[in-house]
């Protein structure tokens, strides 16, 4: 098999940008079917990009201008930033070992969460767009019901759930005979952890379930009626059209899900308070109780963690994102 | 003044944004405190069980005042933190705030308060409301003018007392009137209890900083209850006094008698409410609390902690920690808030009936054994005036005067705030001996505060380790005022 | 229930499907079911929380059955938590914010897929890039310019910065499905003599599945937006919103969970609402319009 064009519609003769395979048209890649803009098109174009571009200068680049520049000083966050201390709060900030902790945790936590989320939103997606299956608002609005509690309520109602002397999960494990004593969840690094991941799975699935969904409607219909024809299977389907045809958009959500799941804060704080001891601080709870958590603010140091981490992740997810794709191009050269 | 600039980003945002809110039509409504000649004191705090108390005594404050109007808000203690220094730096701050992250020293710094007066002095009949002592220079005065009021007294108010659930103690077979008064009977009756009901015994929470409550109640008994130790002048967690109490509190934890779990203390508090569990260490703020939830106080009896089986060789701190409101610097009505706070304080006067109606706690300028009504707000203050159950802590401002402008402490605890906590939960639920958990943090601490010290000492200020060092200082005696001049 | 009906009447299918589609019910049915009411259990445990006493809330465990019905919280959430006042606010931030969102991803994710111009890489990696900062870290500075717009204390301050921090996200999911448009299109466009904003306008009906997500998401993260609404308005706390408002539960002392899952259960409704309308848009999509 020496092509990759995964839903060749048969009867077909012209070749367009869609029989294209996938890897192709993502989207940061320049390809050719971009247009150069002329004339008055010119105008339109920077009308189209100025309203994201204004909100974007103010409230991003700035803020961010602004919090570099704030992370050379050992400022408060209260009054005047006066006291300069160059790349003092980086190098501090490399050696504490809380904040590597928290690195670590936040890492672990993201891939996790994201590993698990996007299949299972993705089965959860196809299954709730087929034909026949009944009831799909229902089930729809089910599994997006829990995306509307607040954090605060979400962690309260799991603080509650999951405690050991009288919560539902113990109250069942120990009906069924699993245990006899409560367990802690929160009492060990690794299962607080899991139980982070699990939470915030479940809370945040919905967004990824509609995410999905709204992919799988950019599949065109006609791949799937004339696969049909050809008396194709649902796998295939599957296998050959609906997954290759949302890969584009699957590379952004897959973005969105690493990215979203690294600023995770609230289920921290409600969940375990970084405990036990600070053995699930992830770094946004580590910016804050150095930017508000005690008198002075470390607003100075904050501000360095947050950008250092910034950092740190922006460089291992491209690297990720080159690696796949240096795979991508190995795949195709050796024809695998 | 001002750091920053708003720049070209800025300036383009400003056209993009008078556009945008012209095309959604969003009104800017600004336009405050409406009618002629009225002023609104814009009032700060993060207590919101008293919500409904402050609309209250504003209401009332009002109709005594017709021109000032009151507007009290409540914001949550966490976000309050991250939102006063925005309000302060933003010139919209409130007329009066409640504060006691930091002292005096700090806020004068800050350039966050004014005199509690227009004219910076306050009259003899004002200052006589609290008992002699409550104005110190340094505490709450600076150069002859007064910028504080000590809210709650310090004798009774406060962590370190237990809580004992009725029911559980009747079905257990034990008698509340006769609360345990060692380790040792403590352990016993957590036996009974546990063996005779289906209750737990301790209901300690241990999530974070939320371990207080056991640990205050616990370690007062045997040291001193700071993490810092005024006689030795060494942060103190590994000091044998706390491992000890620590040991206990593990032990406890090994033998089943604390609820398990590492819950917080809203969940704690619930499991004494429900009668799951039989004990539970906490403060003076506890009677209003379960009042709010309908835990109604015959349900429960307050009684003094528990010491070690050797006897009392520590008592609970107290520190001048009573100034909670302040005068905003940013405030235009002086003169209304001076009007406002001499209201507050008379020891007779409508908010002090309505805060004490309330059970909310004990005021410093109210004759407390006269205004109190409350049975176990009668039964904490009757524990609380033991002498050696709570004592005066020494305070170094009051040894070197110029510990005001040091920074070295705050700065020694500003980073890891909970590290105290955040060990001692890790040397729980791991087993292992808090001595080499918690080792790091009393290292750090301690190396920030020396070195910090040292180098305003290199500066001019007159500070060393001394003025935090009190050797003739005994854990359960007051550090009267006249023992600073020697 | 279109969507259903819709399933039955299809043209084109045969009998023996039908049969097959009955027996993929009769699987699916009970293990969505089952799956989906384990799902909810923790939502439906806030609301029956809703209803029960302090007290009962935490000794009912596992149950789902309020101690008693009691109606008091919700009382208690309409006056602390001030909904009756802020909710005007709450919809009001909620639905220009989403549009103000929708509009500006939707354009520059469009110019952003569909041409080539002068630095449009760059601009692209730094949407990016910029994801990757820590949004609790950034308050600070949209505070400083809210302020030196002069901006603060007013609706539209805290618009603007509903508005303006979360896009990137939205721009990039605008990008993926343009770009994943056939160019075919384009090019009928072209022929027909569309130009720049008429082939606009032709293509963005397409996009429904991503504005329904765009609007959705948009609606709920400002609908329980907690940080941009205290910070800007402190000194006008009339315009805060209901989130700040249920905030009050929180004290010093004692959280009042109840009141909590009251205020959470009435301010729930619009979301379900603007969830339910909006879902349309998934079922339907692309599949018709691509041929037209």
């Amino acid at each position: 098999m020496t092509t990759t064009a995964p839903a060749a519609a048969p009867g077909r003769e012209k070749v367009t940008d869609r029989d294209r395979p996938p890897a192709e048209r993502v989207p940061e890649r320049v390809d050719h079917s971009r247009e150069r803009v002329r004339g008055l098109d010119r105008v339109w174009l920077l009308v189209f990009l100025a309203p994201f571009l204004l909100l974007y200068l103010g409230f991003t680049i700035w803020p961010l201008i602004a919090t570099i520049y704030y992370s050379f000083f050992d400022w408060t966050g209260i009054g005047p930033i006066d006291d300069f201390v160059g790349i003092g709060n980086y190098s501090s900030i490399l050696v504490d070992p809380l904040f590597w902790l928290s690195v670590v945790n936040t890492l672990v936590f993201a891939v996790l969460t994201t590993v698990i989320k996007l299949p299972i939103s993705l089965v959860a997606a196809i299954l709730l767009t087929r034909k026949w299956l009944r009831g799909k608002r229902f089930f729809r609005t089910m599994f997006f019901a829990p995306l509307i509690i607040p954090v605060a309520m979400a962690g309260m109602v799991f603080t509650y759930l999951l405690n050991p002397s009288n919560g539902a999960l113990n109250a069942i494990l120990r009906d069924l005979g699993l245990v006899d004593q409560g367990f802690d969840v929160f009492a060990n690094r690794w299962s607080a952890l899991l139980v982070l991941v699990l939470v915030a799975v479940w809370q945040i699935f919905g967004q990824y379930m509609i995410y999905w969904m709204a992919a799988l409607q950019n599949v065109p219909e006609e791949l799937y009626e004339a696969a049909a024809i050809d008396g194709a299977s649902e796998w295939k389907k599957l296998t050959r059209i609906t997954l290759p045809m949302i890969k584009p958009v699957a590379v952004i959500i897959t973005l969105l899900g690493l990215v979203n799941a690294m600023h995770v804060f609230g289920l921290v704080v409600t969940l375990t308070a970084g405990g036990p001891g600070t053995s699930t601080y992830v770094v946004s709870y580590f910016i804050y109780q150095n930017a508000f958590g005690a008198v002075p603010f470390a607003y100075g140091y904050a501000s360095a963690a947050a950008l250092l981490f910034s950092v740190i992740a922006f460089v291992l997810v491209s690297a990720q994102g080159l690696a796949v794709r240096r795979a991508q191009r190995l795949r195709k050269e050796y024809g695998v | 003044m001002n750091p920053h600039r708003p720049g070209i980003a800025a300036m383009i945002i400003a056209a993009a944004a008078s556009l945008l809110v012209a095309a959604c039509g969003t009104s800017t409504n600004s336009s405050s405190g409406g009618g002629g000649g009225q002023t609104t004191l814009k009032i700060w705090d993060f207590s919101a069980e008293q919500v409904k108390f402050h609309k209250d005594v504003g209401a009332q404050f009002t109709k005594e005042h017709p021109n000032i109007k009151i507007e009290w808000r409540s914001i949550n203690q966490a976000d309050y933190m991250k939102t006063l220094p925005l309000a302060f730096q933003s010139n919209q701050a409130p007329d009066m705030f409640y504060w006691n992250a930091t002292g005096l020293s700090e806020l004068l710094d800050q350039k966050w308060i004014r005199p509690l007066s227009p004219d910076g002095t306050v009259p003899a009949d004002f200052t006589k409301r609290w008992p002699d002592g409550s104005f110190l220079e340094g505490i709450n005065m600076q150069d002859g003018k007064t910028y504080g009021f000590p809210f709650t007294e310090n004798l009774y108010w406060g962590s370190g007392y237990m809580f004992l659930n009725k029911q559980v103690f009747q079905q257990a077979g034990l008698d509340v009137g006769n609360p345990p008064k060692t380790w040792t009977d403590l352990k016993n009756a957590c036996a009974q209890i546990k063996a005779k009901t289906k209750a737990e015994c301790i209901a300690a929470p241990t999530k974070g900083e939320d371990m207080q409550r056991i640990w205050y109640a616990l370690v007062s008994s045997v040291s001193t209850d700071e993490f810092f130790d005024y006689k030795t002048g060494k942060f103190d967690l590994t000091e044998p006094a706390q491992l000890k109490t620590f040991a206990f509190i593990q032990e406890l934890k090994k033998l089943g008698y604390l609820a398990p779990g590492t819950n917080d203390k809203n969940f704690s508090r619930q499991q004494f409410a429900a009668g799951q569990a039989g004990i539970y260490f906490d403060g003076t703020w506890m009677l209003s609390v379960w009042d709010s939830q309908g835990f109604s106080s015959d349900n429960y009896v307050v009684a003094p902690r528990v010491n070690p089986d050797e006897g009392q060789t520590g008592a609970a701190g107290r520190t001048y920690d009573g100034n909670k409101y302040w005068v905003s610097s940013q405030t235009k009505h002086p003169d209304a808030v001076w009007t406002f706070i001499q209201w507050m304080t008379d020891p007779n006067g409508y908010f002090v009936k309505q805060y004490y109606k309330n059970a909310f706690g004990t005021l410093s300028y109210v004759d407390n054994q006269k205004m109190v009504t409350h049975p176990v707000l009668k039964q904490i203050m009757e524990i609380g005036a033991k002498p050696g159950y709570r004592v005066q802590l020494p305070e170094p401002l009051l040894k070197c005067p110029d510990i005001a402008k040091s920074k070295a402490y705050v700065n020694a605890l500003a980073k890891s705030p909970d590290g105290e906590w955040e060990a001692m939960s890790q040397a729980l639920v791991s087993g292992q001996p808090l001595a080499s958990v918690g080792a790091a943090i009393v290292e750090q601490r301690q190396t920030a505060l020396e070195e910090g010290l040292k180098q305003e000492a290199a500066r001019g200020l007159k500070v060393s380790m001394d003025c935090y060092t009190f050797p003739d200082w005994e854990y359960t005696k007051d550090y009267t005022a006249d023992m600073y001049r020697q | 229930m279109a969507t259903i009906t819709q399933s039955g009447t299809q043209p084109g299918t045969q009998p023996g499907r039908r049969s097959h589609a009955v027996r993929a019910n009769l699987i699916a049915l009970p293990i969505l079911l089952v799956i989906g009411l384990v799902w909810i259990y923790p939502f439906l445990w806030t609301i029956s929380a809703a209803f029960k006493t302090q007290a009962g809330m935490f000794t009912s465990g596992a149950s789902l059955v309020p101690d008693q019905l009691n109606f008091d919280n919700f009382a208690r959430a309409w006056v602390n938590a001030g909904f009756s006042g802020y909710f005007f606010n709450t919809v009001l931030y909620s639905v220009v914010s989403t549009l103000i969102e929708l509009v500006k991803a939707a354009l520059c994710g469009y110019v952003l897929a569909r041409y080539d111009f002068p630095g449009r890489t760059l601009l692209y990696r730094m949407i990016v890039g910029t994801l990757f900062i820590p949004v609790a870290s950034i308050i600070v500075p949209q505070f400083v310019l809210i302020e030196n717009l002069g901006l603060l204390n007013t609706r539209a301050g805290v618009i603007l910065a509903m508005s303006g921090g979360a896009g990137a996200l939205y721009v990039l999911l605008f990008v993926g499905f343009f770009s994943s448009v056939p160019a075919d299109l384009f090019e009928a466009a072209k022929l027909d003599g569309a130009g720049f904003l008429k082939t606009f306008r032709l293509i963005l009906p397409l996009a429904k599945p991503v504005i329904a997500v765009v609007v959705i998401f948009q609606f709920i993260s400002s609908w329980n937006e907690f940080n941009i609404p205290l910070v800007f308005t402190l000194g006008q706390p009339d315009l805060q919103n209901l989130a700040v408002g249920m905030m009050s539960f929180q004290g010093e002392y004692v959280t009042d969970w109840t009141g909590f899952a009251a205020g959470m259960t009435i301010s729930f409704l619009p979301m379900l609402m603007i969830f339910l309308f909006f879902q349309n848009y998934f079922t339907r999509g692309l599949a018709g319009a691509t041929k037209g």
